[in-house]
């Protein structure tokens, strides 16, 4: 049998609760209401994600949620492969039908999509009693209904990356992120991770909500449908055009779960490559004109270079922050770099820590140093939300690891290039309009997220 | 100069790259270890002799974990300093490096001189048996390819501070093994430690900790059952010798 993940918001045009969403919340309740110890509760699903502050038991797969890393998108759709199957289990011992398969969000779809379907605002279900699908630990706006801005929801880039992964921490960007071996919180985040996933993160959980840090994440209903929502996006990625990794440290590589009947199991990213090797589809997938298998791209294979560096960090409060930088001489391309094709240029912002994310999703413009306001507007060339920052401290987790992000910012570039001498470049970080909330006390304000190094990087067509 | 008139045609293009330095740097430090643990190995040049082994082994061992570290420095490096700031990264790390191997040989002579030399192995390879095993091994391995900010105007401070940080971190992970594998040093030994320890760093998987933990345990009893008649005859293990 094959289960159809269907649109939240297709199935709710008409009503607030149809039947796919009602029997989610009855199943969502009925695992709240089930020990911590029990895989099959809410919290312990929860805590393979993250849980912060409590030991695990022996042998407990907690904390082994993949980020910023290869691993990201398949250890995610393994993980709510399993989560599915226990969701339906419930349904099941509940009365339910038998076929109820995960929904998704999909915040880029037409009409009010952009906001969170109604069933997880509504204060109670159909019969009257608490909805466990409402969660108060959200940005206010989003539990108001406020939607989110496409700018943050699009994943046209993502889905425009050619190749899934890069040797150079994640310069350039790859769809599905940096090779690494087991990464809680790896170095870069790939593409899709970064936008629309990290960002839709704490667009939705805001200053110190469930979903803006990966170890309360799971706990907000809300993610489950996010997440399949990504896994669509992937689905989509390899049906367009695009390959997979073919390594066998990636395709071999297993992870730990628990499945639906509580039993400790181990799959293989080889087994979750694509979901036509499960049992279950989505309602809106491309066609797919070719079944014939698809070799994987090649990133360049020339270390890209940096041309421009901050002499100093960039502090990134609540009212964002900026730097400057001086371009120095481009570096002579190799012999195998493609004659008569322009160099690509990045702008990477690493070696970032913070205590605690901010709760803001700041967009990332590069721009000259004087150029007035309303022309900035149009050097965004990204967004960030720092989504784990709390994992690049040893305060924060087990294994700390300063995050990266890489923009492509090639046509930046051009267009300043065009007007006249680069040889000054300034790097904004601001607040994005609705992402910021109104403060509280001082003392809940978080600390700024410290950004070391704020660097230009020339990498060869080849 | 702008990136608008840049071009493709630019100064520096001709010298060896920082790429190329990172790679070339820690293999030739590797070779002159090599060499020095070949002119050694089975000689009796006392402690001179062993001070040469151990400094030799552990720029052999050091090298291949030191191209990581030249890489990332050039990466992180504006083009045009980036071999400067990894000749003194590289340099730094290794001649730290050099230094901790002078300090465990000096470490070794006194284990085995207060505990006898088995007990000196027995104890060691309970330190890598235990470090395997306890919490917080992933966390030691992933702090070692953490990477520093390199700043423009103070570029090879910023260097020499990241192999400073590096070394500290990596000797944190790397220790205890190289200390056994000084205890009574020989080829085979630091083989077998190079081995398990480039494994486990370029690997870095929590799965094998255990083949790594046993790993440990059989270089101990191979140590120990070939130092028995030396170390039942002789306390003081090695340093007992001359």
């Amino acid at each position: 049998m094959t289960f159809t993940r269907r649109d939240a918001w297709d199935l709710s045009r008409d009503e607030i609760w149809p039947e796919a969403l009602a029997w989610y919340a009855r199943a969502v309740r009925a695992m709240q209401d089930r020990p911590l110890s029990d895989p099959l509760s809410w919290r312990y699903q929860a805590a393979i994600h993250g849980l912060a502050n409590t030991p695990p038991p022996p042998g407990a797969p907690w904390n082994e949620c993949q980020h910023a890393t290869w691993y990201f998108l398949p250890w995610h759709r393994m993980y709510l492969y399993q989560f599915e199957r226990i969701v339906r289990k419930t349904i099941i011992e509940l009365g339910g039908p038998d076929d109820w398969a995960q929904p998704y969000w999909n915040y880029e779809g037409s009409g009010t999509s952009n906001q969170i379907p109604p069933a997880f605002r509504e204060a109670s279900l159909p019969d009257g009693s608490p909805n466990p699908l409402l969660v108060n630990e959200r940005r206010s706006l989003i539990n108001a209904g406020g939607g989110l801005p496409p700018e943050i929801t699009s994943s046209t880039d993502a889905l425009n990356t050619e190749f899934f992964t890069t040797p150079f921490a994640g310069v350039p960007v790859g769809f599905g992120g940096p090779r690494t071996g087991f990464a809680h919180f790896g170095p870069a985040p790939g593409a899709l991770e970064n936008q629309p996933h990290n960002i839709v993160h704490v667009a939705v959980g805001g200053t110190f909500g469930f979903m803006s840090n990966p170890d309360t994440a799971a706990l907000d209903p809300i993610f489950w449908l996010h997440h399949a929502n990504i896994d669509r996006l992937w689905e989509t990625w390899r049906l367009q055009t695009n390959a997979n990794p073919t390594s066998g440290t990636w395709r071999f590589r297993s992870f730990r779960l628990r499945d639906d009947n509580g039993e400790l199991i181990r799959m293989r990213v080889g087994e979750v490559v694509d979901v036509t090797s499960l049992d279950y589809t989505y309602d809106s997938l491309p066609l797919v004109a070719s079944t014939r298998e698809k070799a994987e791209a090649v990133p360049p294979r020339s270390r890209p270079k940096t041309v421009a560096q901050s002499s100093k960090a960039m502090r990134v409060g609540r009212e964002g922050a900026s730097t400057a930088m001086k371009v120095g001489p481009l570096p002579t391309p190799s012999a195998g770099a493609s004659r008569g094709r322009e160099p690509r240029f990045h702008l990477k912002l690493s070696d970032i820590e913070g205590r605690a994310n901010p709760g803001i999703v700041y967009g990332v413009y590069v721009h000259l140093p004087e150029e007035p306001e309303p022309i900035r507007e149009r050097r965004r060339v990204g967004a960030v939300s720092f989504f784990g920052v709390e994992h690049s401290t040893s305060r924060g987790s087990k294994n700390p690891q300063p995050l990266s992000y890489t923009f492509d910012i090639t046509d930046v570039i051009q267009q300043l290039g065009a007007h006249g001498d680069v040889s000054d470049l300034a790097v904004s970080l601001v607040p994005m309009e609705g992402m910021v909330e109104e403060p509280g006390a001082a003392a809940a304000t978080p600390p700024p997220v410290n950004i070391r190094t704020v660097a230009v990087l020339t990498s060869e067509h080849q | 100069m702008s990136i608008a008139e840049a071009g493709w045609e630019r100064r520096l293009g001709a010298r060896p790259s920082a790429e190329t330095l990172a790679i070339a740097l820690p293999l030739a430090a590797a070779a002159v270890g090599i060499a020095g643990l070949l002119a050694v190995d089975g000689q009796s040049y006392g402690h001179i002799g062993h001070l040469v082994m151990i400094v030799g082994m552990t720029l052999a061992m050091m090298s291949p974990l030191a191209i990581p570290l030249g890489r990332a420095v050039a990466g992180s490096t504006l083009w045009w300093q980036a071999r400067a700031a990894v000749l003194v990264a590289l340099t730094l790390f290794l001649g730290l490096w050099g230094l901790a191997a002078a300090a465990m040989h000096l470490v070794a002579e006194v284990l085995g001189l207060v505990m006898t030399q088995t007990g000196a192995i027995a104890l060691l390879a309970v330190g890598c048996i235990a470090v395997q095993i306890g919490r917080g091994r992933l966390r030691l391995l992933v702090a070692c390819r953490v990477t520093q900010p390199i700043y423009p105007n103070r570029h090879l401070r910023s260097a020499a501070h990241w192999a400073g940080l590096a070394s500290r971190r990596c000797m944190r992970v790397c220790a205890a093994p190289m200390m056994l594998s000084a205890v009574q040093p020989s080829l085979a030994c630091f083989a077998a430690v190079a081995v398990l320890l480039w494994v486990e760093r370029f690997a870095a998987r929590p799965a094998l900790r255990v083949p790594l933990a046993l790993g440990y345990l059989g270089i101990a009893v191979a140590l120990v059952l070939t130092s028995w008649p030396v170390d039942s005859a002789m306390p003081g293990g090695h340093l007992g010798q001359h």
